[in-house]
Order: structure tokens, then C-alpha cells, then sequence
């Protein structure tokens, strides 16, 4: 093909058709990938992979697929679980040579970095300045920052610092028609300059840009530290526990909540289970807020567990599926999460509904679920699923979540995205809104070069 | 003979480290290497993967594809060392059971003993002079490491036997023996280190590098700064990685001194 030998020219042996190389693109970590690849029967493949190095290198790509008309798909850490990096016979753009950190004001509590760089690189730089992003999420390991970026990430620290919303000031993009732009290019806090383009590409799932660089505000590392873990008998009473705290601002920076079947699974311990962490830069804030906290929990019938459980957790919190795919894939049965969020009024009818009627879909085995990255409006639910390992069991997992998140009136999802898994249903929730988005997506990118085929 | 057999023998003959050590004859089987494919905790450990951004080049794809392994993997065992399960990806290039011998060179002094690799062996022999202590030379270390890590029995059975006895020179000795490093025992030895170090932390070492670093603070060391994220570049790897360390840093990696480097020998003395 004319365009790959354009391609060669411009990366050289930055670039790959190998058939190992394209079957490692072929997919994201959507369990649902994994299992038909398991099976030999996963046959998505790109057409090549480059990898630049440079903004214009992808400006380059990006004019040369709108010139041949092939589609491209932005990939960064490829830990995505919704399929929302698959593709077949497209151009990847692997952003992950561009991973500099190119500015640190630890002034103006700025971090600028090419998009390429692992989260997890980053963070290490910026401790070992005394600063965080404190955005770490679960992914953190093999996360890259324009990846968090495109597919609306949060991290366990949300419930005190927020999201990746909050914690992007700008990003520079590449459009799909080859512009260069920044989001917001003043040096500024905040500009009221029309609507804030960094939501447009926030969430976008690689449809409408390539995100080459973030501006990222940074935060001191905390250096007062509180953490303890509290019983409960209910549930819901665990939520109303944290609901006070959130409504009073006593806020923790990690709060979860596990119910008895999660936290028999990862702590084996028998009962509902609140992981709480505490963090302040003042050490008479942190003792006034635990002092309140600790009143307020024990007004919901928490009981206190001591700091053994968050330990554990903080020691083995990026990897909760290794376990469960040690021990349940050898016995013929697969697993999937399923992350929701809700007002207050809405988590205790979720969880309950949730639970039992997806618990009652023939052929799962168990359901498990915690509460974490809460709000004062509300908070999300995370629902681990383990089901005989068939594809025609996963849809029926999905369809009956669906109509449970979607008849109580909670949302398809808070941030795994959307992808291929939740193309489906995503009117649904979206309705009309979903026609202004196709109709921005029509206008930024006419040939539909960025990642077609997906929810737009 | 059985490693049983062995065992029993051991338990009634008055044995010398020297001994324990020429006993080491490992088979190494070709026991499937079981990657869960998790979505790669290990995945930023990897050095030809930091250096390419290619997944292929990564445990994840090392793990699929052995030929790959073979290939490019530097046999570096972060990954391995960062894993949940301690998955032992570079060993999945083994094709066939293969036996590989550690053999003692030579010995020098009396216990205990700095035990190093036959490449070291002047470097072992002139610090073993400085500070007075006995050595054994190895052989067959390199060979071991390239294909096993050290979370075996065997390994464990023989630190066992040599316990008090031998203290690890090198990385790749305090790997392979699952031997405490030379740092780790510097009471014991009747060493000490002194200064302030900017402290490179070799590969074979990622895992013990926290207790390295409060072990050395706690013997007054000021540690400036810790960079354990550049490799050296491994024995077979055809990617290699130019490390990103200055002259200023201090390694606890023999091989550090072809970089340039200043090492951690430098700065141990009697005590």
C-alpha cells in the first residue's frame, strides 16, 4: 500500500506490521478482547503501528490518513477495558516515545509533559520534588497521560482531589484534520474565553483529537497522614457515614467502602468494610477533622477495625485481578467490573437491585461490589462480576446491568468510558445529546479519520 | 545424586561454604511460564520497553511470544521482581531442560566470605585485600541467571546452608544465591560506608532497594538521591538503553564502571 510505504519514510524502524506487533495492538484490556483472544477467536488487526516522536510526526500521519482515507487510533497505555482502542486495518499512533517532561513550576504547582509519559514515571519525577498529581489510579502501573486524558480517568484519590477533569488545566491536540492547537494557551487559572475546549477532548476516546502534551496542575505531597478502617453491619450505613463526611467537608482523600462479599474477597474479613485515609498539610487540621470524623462515623454504627486492612490495601492496590484470574479462570469461569455512579438517593436501591438481580443471571457466579470516589452529590458504585467464561453469558451480564443502572437512574458509566463495550446503550442515557456530539465529531473531522466505528 | 540424598549428607559432614557452593547443579525444567496477562504492573520495569514503547517488547509480549524473549529480553528480572506472582518471564526462552552448573574458581582467607562472579574477580580480590576478609570466586552465575531467577528451592535450601557464612559481592551473585547483598550486612562484615551518595540501584537489586537505602541511612549514609529505574543493559539484549546517570552517582553494579560511574566499593571500609 502506497500509504505505508509514505509511512516508512517518515518513521523508519519506528514502525511495525509485524504479525506479533499488530496482534498486540489488535486490542485494549476489554476483558471481552481477552477472552475471544484466548480462544483464537479475536481476529481485529491493524494495518501497522508508529510510534513518533515529535508533534509533527503526528501531523504527519494524520494528514497522510486523511489523504489515503484510513483510519487512525490514538494508543497510549493500552489498559482501557471497554475496547475503546481496537481496530481493524486502521494506523496506530503510539504516543508513548513522546513522554518528556518539558516544564515543572513548582511556583505556579504546574507540570507540562508530552502525553506519551507513564503516569507512573511522571509521579515518581514529581515525588521526588515533594510534589503529586495524586491522580492514581488503579491503572497507575502501565497508565501514559493522554490515555488518562481521552478516556475521562480518575484515580483513588478522587474523593479529595477529583478527577482528570480537575486536574488537566490544558492540553495541545492534534486535530483530526492535522491543526495544532492548545486548549487553553494563557498562562492562566482560569479564562473565560467561550467553553473550555479541554472537555471536548476529555473523554473523547481518540474521536476527536490526538492529545500530544498536558499542562497539569501539581499539589505538595501531604506530609500529615491518617488512616483507620470501620466495620459496618449495613451497607447503606456505611454510605450515610460517608455521606456526612463529604456534606460536613470532612473529606477524605481515599474512602471505600466494601461490602461483604468484596471485602471477604480482598481482606477476608466478614462484614461491610470503609478504607478510610486522611491527608492535610496542617497537622491541627488533620487531628480536628479524624476528632470529627471518627464522631461522625461511630453516630452510623461504624466500628472501628485499625489501620491493618488500609495497609493491606494500600500494598496490593493495583492489582485486585490477579488473584481473581489465578483462581477463577482455571475453573472454566471469567470475570468482568461493571463502575457506576449515583446521587445519595440513588446508591442504596443500586447496590441492592444491582446485586440481586444481576447475581440471579444464569451463569454468574458472584457479585462483589464497593463504593469509592465519592462527591458530595454522591458517589460510585464498583461492581466485580465472575461468570462461566462464555460470550453469550458476558452480554447477558451486561444487558441485565444495564437495565438496572439505567432504571434507577444511575449512569452507564463513571470512568471506565464507553468504547465498544457500551456503544450499544450509550443513547440511552445520552438521547439527543448524542446527535450534538456526532454532529461536533462531522465538523472536526469530515473523513472520519480518528477512531471510527466506535459510539459516535 | 538426589538433592536429597545430599541434604542428609550435609546435615553430618562438617562442610565449608566452598563445598556448599560446588554442590549447586541446577536442572532447569521447562515448566511453563504462566503470565496471567494482568494489564502489565510490571510493564514500566521493563528497559527495552521504556526504550521503544513497543508492547511486543514488553513482559506482556515476551510472555507470548518466547522467539521475542530470546531476542531482545535483557534478562533483567525487574519484571519478575515487580509481579504479584513473581511470573519469571525471561525464563520462558527455555526450550529444553538444561543443567547449569555454579562452580567454585577460587577462595582466598577465611569466613566470612564476599562471594563474587568470575568477571569481578579482581575487583573481589583487591576489596577482599582492603578490608581483610575471605572470598569465593563463582562460576556459572551469569550462565544461571539469564534463565531462572532465584525463587526456587534450591536457592533457598543452599542460603540456608551458608548462612552467616557468605555475604553476595556483586548483584548478580545476591540474586542468583538469594545471598544478602554485601550492604545489607556491613555489621557483620565489621564494615562501614561513608558520605553522601547519589545511589544507582542495579536491576537485580530493585527489590531489596528499600531496605538497601534504610540500611545505609541507617549507618549514617545521607542518601542525596535514588535512581533505580536505569539498566545497565543486559548480557543478550539487542536493545539496548543508554543510561541517563551522570558521574555523580554511586552504584552498587560492578558493571556501573564501564558508565563512567563511581562504585559503592569505593566507599566501604573497616570499620
Amino acid at each position: 500500500m502506497e500509504i505505508l510505504v509514505e509511512l516508512k519514510k517518515i518513521f523508519g524502524d519506528r514502525l511495525s506490521s509485524s504479525p506479533e506487533v499488530l496482534e498486540m495492538y489488535s486490542r485494549d484490556y476489554w476483558p471481552y478482547a481477552l477472552l475471544k483472544q484466548l480462544r483464537g477467536k479475536w481476529t481485529s488487526r491493524p494495518l501497522v503501528v508508529v510510534w513518533p516522536e515529535t508533534v509533527e510526526e503526528v501531523v504527519e500521519v494524520v494528514k497522510l490518513a486523511n489523504r489515503y482515507r484510513v483510519p487512525i487510533v490514538p494508543y497510549a497505555g493500552g489498559s482501557g477495558v471497554t475496547g475503546a482502542a481496537v481496530c481493524d486495518k486502521c494506523i496506530v499512533v503510539d504516543v508513548k516515545r513522546m513522554n518528556k517532561v518539558l516544564e515543572f513550576s513548582d511556583e505556579d504547582l504546574i507540570v507540562t509533559a508530552e502525553a506519551g509519559i507513564h503516569l507512573k514515571k511522571l509521579e515518581e519525577y514529581l515525588n521526588e520534588r515533594g510534589f503529586t498529581l495524586r491522580h492514581i489510579p488503579q491503572s497507575y502501573p502501565e497508565a501514559v497521560i493522554g490515555g488518562l486524558i481521552a478516556t475521562f480517568s480518575t484515580g483513588q484519590f478522587s474523593t479529595k482531589y477529583g478527577g482528570i477533569e480537575d486536574i488537566l488545566e490544558a492540553a495541545e491536540i492534534v486535530t483530526p484534520r492535522g491543526e495544532v492547537i492548545w486548549t487553553k494557551k494563557s498562562r492562566a487559572p482560569r479564562a473565560a474565553l467561550g467553553p473550555d475546549l479541554k472537555h471536548l477532548i476529555i473523554g473523547s476516546e481518540g474521536m476527536f483529537g490526538i492529545v500530544t502534551k498536558a499542562r497539569l496542575r501539581i499539589l505538595p505531597l501531604p506530609p500529615y497522614v491518617w488512616m483507620n478502617s470501620y466495620s459496618f453491619s449495613r451497607f447503606e450505613d456505611g454510605l450515610r457515614a460517608v455521606r456526612e463526611l463529604m456534606v460536613r467537608e470532612l473529606t477524605p482523600a481515599i474512602a471505600r467502602l466494601y461490602d461483604i462479599s468484596d471485602s471477604l474477597l480482598r481482606f477476608k474479613k466478614d462484614t461491610n468494610l470503609l478504607l478510610l485515609i486522611f491527608e492535610e498539610y496542617s497537622e491541627e487540621l488533620l487531628e480536628n477533622i479524624v476528632k470529627d470524623a471518627r464522631k461522625t462515623i461511630r453516630k452510623y454504627g461504624g466500628v472501628e477495625e485499625g489501620r491493618n486492612y488500609v495497609k493491606k490495601w494500600l500494598k496490593t492496590r493495583f492489582d485486585v485481578i490477579s488473584e481473581i484470574k489465578k483462581t477463577v479462570v482455571p475453573l472454566g469461569l471469567w470475570y468482568e467490573t461493571i463502575e457506576t455512579a449515583g446521587y445519595w438517593s440513588v446508591l442504596p436501591r443500586l447496590y441492592h437491585e444491582f446485586r440481586e438481580k444481576v447475581g440471579k443471571v444464569k451463569g454468574v457466579s458472584a457479585v462483589l461490589a464497593h463504593a469509592s470516589h465519592f462527591y458530595k452529590t454522591g458517589g460510585c458504585i464498583y461492581f466485580t462480576l465472575v461468570f462461566e467464561s462464555k460470550e453469550e453469558v458476558y452480554w447477558r451480564v451486561w444487558e441485565k446491568a444495564v437495565e438496572v443502572i439505567l432504571d434507577v437512574g444511575a449512569t452507564l458509566s463513571h470512568h471506565h468510558g464507553i468504547g465498544l463495550l457500551r456503544a450499544k446503550w450509550i443513547r440511552e442515557e445520552l438521547g439527543e445529546a448524542l446527535e450534538v456530539l456526532r454532529a461536533i465529531k462531522k465538523a472536526l473531522d469530515p473523513s472520519n479519520i480518528l477512531n471510527p466505528g466506535k459510539w459516535l | 545424586m538426589k538433592l536429597g540424598s545430599k541434604l542428609k549428607i550435609l546435615k553430618v559432614v562438617k562442610i565449608s561454604p566452598a563445598m556448599v557452593l560446588s554442590l549447586l547443579k541446577y536442572n532447569l525444567s521447562t515448566k511453563p511460564v504462566t503470565c496471567t496477562y494482568c494489564p502489565g504492573i510490571c510493564i514500566t520495569e521493563c528497559p527495552t520497553y521504556v526504550s521503544t514503547g513497543n508492547t511486543l517488547l514488553s513482559p506482556l509480549g515476551y510472555a507470548r511470544f518466547p522467539e521475542k524473549t530470546r531476542e531482545y529480553c535483557l534478562r533483567c528480572w525487574r519484571c519478575s521482581q515487580i509481579c504479584p506472582l513473581h511470573t519469571p518471564v525471561p525464563s520462558i526462552i527455555l526450550p529444553y531442560a538444561k543443567k547449569t552448573y555454579i562452580e567454585v574458581l577460587e577462595k582466598g582467607g577465611d569466613e566470612p566470605f564476599l562471594v563474587g562472579d568470575e568477571e569481578d574477580i579482581e575487583l573481589i580480590k583487591s576489596f577482599a585485600r582492603k578490608v581483610g576478609l575471605g572470598y569465593i570466586i563463582v562460576k556459572g552465575i551469569r550462565d544461571f541467571y539469564r534463565f531462572k531467577s532465584s525463587r526456587n528451592k534450591y536457592c533457598r535450601i543452599w542460603r540456608k546452608l551458608l548462612k552467616n557464612k557468605c555475604v553476595a559481592f556483586s548483584p548478580e551473585v545476591a540474586f542468583v544465591l538469594d545471598m544478602p547483598f554485601i550492604v545489607e550486612e556491613l555489621d557483620k562484615l565489621g564494615l562501614i560506608v561513608k558520605g553522601s551518595l547519589k545511589l544507582h540501584i542495579p536491576c537485580l537489586l530493585v527489590e531489596r532497594g528499600g531496605s538497601i537505602i534504610k540500611k545505609l541511612e541507617e549507618k549514617g549514609v545521607r542518601i542525596v538521591s535514588v535512581n533505580s529505574a536505569e539498566c545497565l543493559g543486559g548480557p543478550l539484549g539487542n536493545v539496548y538503553h543508554e543510561p541517563n546517570l551522570d558521574s555523580s552517582y554511586v552504584s552498587l553494579c560492578p558493571r556501573a564502571r564501564e558508565y563512567g560511574l563511581k562504585l559503592i566499593y569505593d566507599f566501604i571500609s573497616l570499620r
